[in-house]
């Protein structure tokens, strides 16, 4: 299967000799080739399935409502680059296709908003920023910076959503209600991640793709 | 046609690191998954 990692350290490497850059500089070029790469094969998988269910603009909407928030929130992480995309692509086209297929009103979505931001305003507040043991978040300075930024990010969503519902009530057009869910399902979805019970479902998942993936339980890919 | 290339990898490894940077300053780069980050940009 092909590795995104063993990509941008070849790609990094050609670089590396070409331009004649030290250890330091080929390590700091690779991490940002990998990330632009990941984030690449990420959203082309959620444009992929979207467009297959028929439902791309919702997806997509999660996926940047999710990865957005979660540079400031951080929050539970998997163990390699496919799993975390597979996981990506079920938590986006999986609530699109539920919220597409959902009679939904007004009503409903400013009671379900409303109850998705406190939730997610009170895990954000609690719990961001959440850090991986490949990437510490030690500084006081840096955790304060980003719970801030969770905060912030949260009450942009906010207003989009309140804009949104404004615009499907003037225009009489459902759709943009379908948006307002999506940004607070995937609102939700990142908060979620937050928590301890978050880490276990995501765990889960990441198990069960690494199994459909590589035929090898969790313990013994990591072993590798 | 060497100049050129080596400008074009110049660009490359410029957006490279621009990439590596802004995700160095956040808490988590794109959805759920976080390679190692070098130590050079580690907040420490």
């Amino acid at each position: 299967m092909f590795n995104l990692k063993g990509i941008s350290s070849n790609l990094a490497k050609n670089l590396s000799e070409e331009l004649k850059f030290n250890q330091e500089k080929y390590e700091v070029v690779e991490y940002g080739l990998h990330a632009f790469f990941h984030a690449l094969l990420s959203v082309i998988l959620v444009i992929i399935f979207g467009a297959a269910f028929g439902v791309l603009l919702e997806a997509l909407i999660i996926s940047f409502t999710v990865s957005i928030l979660r540079r400031s929130s951080g929050g539970a992480h998997a163990s390699t680059e496919l799993s975390c995309a597979s996981i990506g692509v079920v938590g986006t086209v999986i609530p699109a296709i539920i919220l597409a297929s959902c009679n939904i009103n007004i009503t409903y979505t400013i009671i379900i908003s409303i109850l998705i931001f406190i939730v997610s305003i009170y895990l954000n507040y609690k719990l961001a920023p959440v850090d991986s043991p490949n990437k510490p978040i030690r500084s006081e300075k840096k955790i304060k910076r980003l719970k801030k930024g969770s905060l912030i990010t949260l009450i942009i969503y906010m207003i989009i959503i309140t804009l949104n519902i404004f615009l499907g009530v003037k225009l009489n057009n459902l759709s943009f209600l379908v948006y307002s869910l999506c940004i607070a399902i995937g609102t939700l979805w990142q908060s979620f991640t937050l928590t301890k019970l978050g880490h276990i479902v995501f765990k889960l998942m990441d198990s069960f793709f690494i199994f459909i993936l590589f035929r090898k339980g969790r313990k013994q890919y990591e072993k590798n | 046609m060497r100049k050129i290339n080596n400008k074009v990898l110049m660009a490359v490894a410029a957006l490279a690191t621009l990439i590596a940077s802004t995700v160095a300053t956040s808490a988590c780069y794109w959805y759920g998954y976080q390679p190692e980050e070098p130590k050079c940009l580690r907040d420490e």
